[in-house]
């Protein structure tokens, strides 16, 4: 059964002034109750898709629909949405109460149900003994709380976050990532994610919108993104790190002529171990080896090869030196993409 | 090593005394040079006609003249005035946020057709100083029917292009995102005004009340053209009208009336010497 | 379902949560946005449109007319021009003006100056005398003036028995023509010292320290680094300062108006000063009318730079 989309954005085209237009005639769909995650390099207009959602910024045209309905004119205080902003955006003039308060005295909720849903949220955030502080006075962390706390208690039809954990550093991101897992499982509510981190889209996304130039690359699964990238773009960027493409002549004929690119990814390939047997259906790569990083549970060597530098990740437990090695890649876990980039299949014949 | 350095701690001293005895002369002077005519203000409002007009002149006062303050009271009214100073300062700090507040937030934060160059208006009037126009402004409120009215001393200075210019400069300074927070929050835009930019622009809204207060306070001039009656006089205009007795200047009068006009502001600059400093400087300093 | 302490039921699940059908904007609604700019500066702009730009067109008007307020407004021309500019007592009062404008510019500045070089460092004491000599600086000039003139009474004032002490005979302060303007120029450089010394102290405690250090290496001598890094360091607040005590010196009035009204024999009469007296007191309203317009051209002369100052400042600074 085709799940109901709870906001579509129709023929959307963005520009500013006068200047070509950052996104031109997109099209998308984010089902009701996933949570999407609109991934790509900065600049390539995934928080102005966002904006637009929220109503911030206007489109140039196309319409943006909300469970069907086009709200071109309807306010963003109007759109049953609430927002996580990078910088949280947290008025500095309010305590946290009065912070996370203020939407729904605005929405002219009773008193009564305010004071219940902003114990419950503070409850949930785990601010209850920082209701009265100022946000001046909270961590980077109790503020990032605030602010989601801030959304959640609006009750929204859809949650908007624009790099919410960037502010962030690692520890408490990866916690706050889980966090919002978790808030996704409870709440059942639509959940769009604006990020250049693959980490958290991979992690947390139900559905990953992978832009580029204003441009929808792929949007697809996690798993899915990851199993067949539909393009070098995508392929290149999921995964860390990304996948080694080089041109197809590398393959030494192999691969057939419609196939301009050829890929694996690194932690699909490993370094031939002395006197390793090595099954019929793997290619070999010569390389010397640049660097090599070990991680604990893995291991990168970066290689030289005469197609340029490739990586290579094994989750092994012996180091191997520096030095002339050979690459060995399995044919079936090789990557073709057509001359647009396009991603044709995997599997390259043994000849 | 030693031997390279000239100075010996023990030959520096002489001259340090001399340079510290030096300065802290010169600041007795500075200080009495700004300090004298206030005293000499208040020691006259308090001595007999006769005790002023004696040679060599005397700084102490045995038998302080205390009734010279009501005496003030008998020759100007100064509770009407001091109402009226108080109505027209009121008046015109209303006025004030009623005008600045709106338009400071328009120039910062919308984008209009014509923002630049009605702000460059604004700008432009800062310029144009009351002591130029204040003939043709009086026609006109002659004309109206409006002199000695409280409303010809309120109205011209009902807004203030200085007051629009800082406001704004520090509405601008509102991150973006904490409106667009406030949008989503349902919040409308006189309530993102109220609850979200005057509370964050309150230092500024402060000093700018406060320069009001006091050139408002202390204006003489404008009360002094624009009205004719004593009814609608302001306590400057109402003090100076002490200079005009048939008897020549009674000096003691003159000076406890000073007195009354003064320490308002002097009381108000003793608490927040500080912010008032730092408002008067702001035009000089940014 | 949790209960509150108020025993309302907490409802968690949010799809099952009511909202309100989302509003559309009207066209009403649409336009009142495209105009709310212009409504919200409105007021403001009424008000310098009716008592400051409107008054400015005024003045220019009424300046051809022969009116005394009263009677019927007769239009003569530039007639009150060439009477102007052959009235010797016109220029006198433009002499008068400029030179209290150029003796209380040049003293101020470079009263403020030292003052400011030795309040400088930020200590305790220094901070005491900043915030004692910027205390006239807010006292109404009506107080002020009435001070002044009580001190520079030339037979009781104190200023003469000081003086006597120097044995310097009795000074008629504002009853000597010759040194009547002086005396206005002493209680006005008196009154801004503070303020201007504050400034030039700010700007002072704005030159990098570096370039002190670096001169002190140099073993350069104190008054030479004042000389060659301070003064031109704040050369463009000083300048800034200058125009702003030229363009106030030009609006002076009270003190004129209660210490001496204009006399002795002219000599302290002010181009406000006239205009006040040509219009309230000799009901020469065209004539006071150009007399504004003489004023509003000098103004313009210094405000045009001031200006050119300031947009070049606003660049500094951004």
């Amino acid at each position: 059964m085709c799940k109901m989309e709870k906001i579509t954005l129709r023929n959307i085209t963005k520009a500013y002034g006068k200047n070509p237009p950052v996104i031109e005639n997109l099209n998308l769909g984010i089902e009701e109750g996933s949570f999407t995650v609109l991934l790509g390099p900065s600049g390539c207009g995934k928080s102005t898709v966002l904006r637009m959602i929220a109503g911030l910024e206007k489109t140039t045209a196309g319409d943006v629909l909300i469970d069907g309905i086009s709200v071109r004119d309807v306010e963003p205080g109007d759109r049953n949405i609430a927002m996580v902003f990078q910088n949280y955006a947290l008025y500095p003039t309010m305590s946290v109460r009065d912070n996370i308060e203020f939407g729904l005295k605005n929405m002219k909720v009773g008193k009564d149900e305010r004071n219940a849903r902003i114990a419950e949220v503070a409850e949930m955030v785990g601010l209850t003994e920082y209701l009265s502080r100022k946000p001046a006075n909270l961590s980077g962390g109790q503020r990032q709380r605030v602010a989601l706390a801030r959304a959640i208690v609006k009750k929204p039809a859809v949650f908007l976050m624009d790099e919410p954990l960037s502010n962030l550093d690692a520890k408490l991101r990866t916690q706050i990532r889980t966090d919002l897992i978790e808030l996704h499982q409870r709440l059942k509510t639509t959940f769009v994610y604006v990020t250049h981190d693959q980490v958290e889209a991979m992690s947390m996304g139900t559905d990953i919108v992978l832009m580029d130039q204003g441009t929808i690359q792929q949007h697809a699964a996690p798993a899915e993104i990851y199993a067949s990238p539909a393009n070098v773009f995508t392929a290149r960027f999921i995964g860390s790190p990304p996948m080694n493409v080089v041109p197809a002549e590398a393959a030494h004929g192999k691969a057939p002529e419609f196939v301009s690119k050829v890929g694996f990814r690194p932690e699909r390939s490993h370094i031939v171990r002395p006197g390793e047997k090595l099954s019929e259906d793997t290619v070999l790569i010569d390389g010397n080896m640049l660097a090599r990083e070990m991680l604990g549970d893995q291991t990168q060597y970066k290689m030289e090869t005469e197609n340029g530098t490739v990586f290579v990740k094994e989750f092994k437990d012996d180091l191997i030196d520096y030095g002339q090695h050979q690459i060995a890649v399995k044919l079936a876990d090789i990557a073709c993409f057509d001359m647009q980039g396009k991603l044709c299949g995997f599997g390259l014949q043994k000849e | 090593m030693t031997s390279a350095l000239k100075k010996s701690p023990a030959s520096v001293k002489p001259v340090k005394v001399i340079r510290t005895v030096l300065r802290w002369v010169l600041n007795i002077i500075i200080a009495l040079i700004f300090f004298i005519p206030f005293y000499w203000m208040f020691i006259t409002s308090v001595k007999t006609l006769g005790q002023t007009l004696m040679m060599p002149p005397t700084f102490l006062v045995s038998e302080p003249q205390w009734q010279n303050y009501p005496e003030v009271f008998t020759k100007v009214d100064i509770w009407g005035e001091l109402k009226n100073s108080l109505i027209v300062t009121a008046g015109t700090l209303v006025c004030q946020c009623i005008t600045v507040i709106p338009a400071a937030y328009a120039f910062a934060r919308y984008d209009f057709k014509g923002s630049k160059v009605l702000f460059g208006i604004t700008l432009a009037t800062m310029m144009i100083p009351a002591q130029l126009i204040f003939l043709p402004v009086y026609l006109m409120f002659s004309k109206w029917g409006m002199i000695n009215t409280y409303w010809s001393l309120i109205l011209p200075s009902a807004s203030s292009a200085f007051a629009i210019f800082m406001l704004r400069q520090t509405f601008k300074q509102v991150s973006e995102e904490l409106l667009e927070a406030a949008r989503l929050d349902k919040a409308g835009e006189f309530k993102i005004i109220w609850k979200i930019m005057l509370p964050l622009a309150r230092p500024t809204v402060v000093t700018l009340a406060m320069l009001t207060f006091i050139s408002v306070w202390n204006d003489y001039f404008w009360p002094l053209v624009m009205t004719t009656k004593e009814t609608v006089r302001t306590l400057p205009v109402g003090i100076a009208s002490l200079q005009m007795t048939e008897s020549g200047i009674n000096y003691n009068i003159m000076m406890a009336g000073n007195v009354i006009l003064v320490i308002p502001v002097l009381v108000v600059f003793f608490f927040a010497q500080k912010q008032i400093i730092k408002a008067f400087t702001y035009t000089g300093v940014k | 379902m949790q209960q509150t302490k108020l025993g309302m039921p907490v409802v968690s699940e949010a799809p099952s949560v009511v909202r309100p059908a989302m509003k559309q904007k009207s066209g009403l609604r649409r336009f009142f946005i495209a105009v709310r700019p212009y409504l919200m500066i409105a007021p403001a702009m009424v008000v310098f449109a009716l008592f400051l730009i409107y008054p400015i067109f005024y003045m220019v008007y009424l300046s051809f007319f022969d009116w005394n307020m009263i009677g019927e407004m007769k239009f003569i021309g530039v007639q009150n021009y060439t009477n102007m500019f052959s009235d010797s007592d016109f220029w006198q009062v433009l002499g008068n003006s400029i030179y209290y404008m150029v003796m209380v510019v040049i003293l101020e500045m470079a009263l403020s100056l030292l003052l400011a070089a030795y309040l400088n460092k930020n200590t305790r004491v220094n901070q005491i005398l900043q915030t004692i000599a910027f205390t006239p600086y807010i006292t109404s000039m009506v107080s002020v003036a009435f001070i002044w003139m009580w001190m520079m009474d030339s037979d009781y004032g104190l200023l003469n028995y000081f003086l006597s002490f120097f044995g310097v005979d009795p000074i008629g302060w504002l009853s000597d023509p010759k040194v009547a303007m002086n005396a206005l120029v002493l209680v006005s450089v008196w009154k801004g010292l503070g303020y201007n010394t504050i400034i030039i102290i700010s700007a002072m405690q704005a030159v990098p320290g570096y370039l002190y250090e670096a001169a002190a290496l140099d073993k350069t001598p104190k008054w030479k680094s004042f000389y060659k890094i301070t003064l031109p360091m704040i050369s463009p607040s000083i300048f800034f300062l200058a125009l702003m005590n030229i363009i106030s010196a030009l609006k002076v009035f009270e003190t004129v108006n209660i210490m001496t009204k204009g006399g002795p024999m002219n000599s302290t009469n002010t181009l406000v000063y006239n205009i006040y007296q040509y219009g309230f007191q000799y009901f020469k309203i065209g004539y006071a009318s150009a007399l504004g317009v003489a004023l509003m051209v000098v103004i313009g002369i210094f405000t045009l730079i001031y200006f050119k100052v300031l947009s070049k400042r606003v660049y500094y600074s951004n």
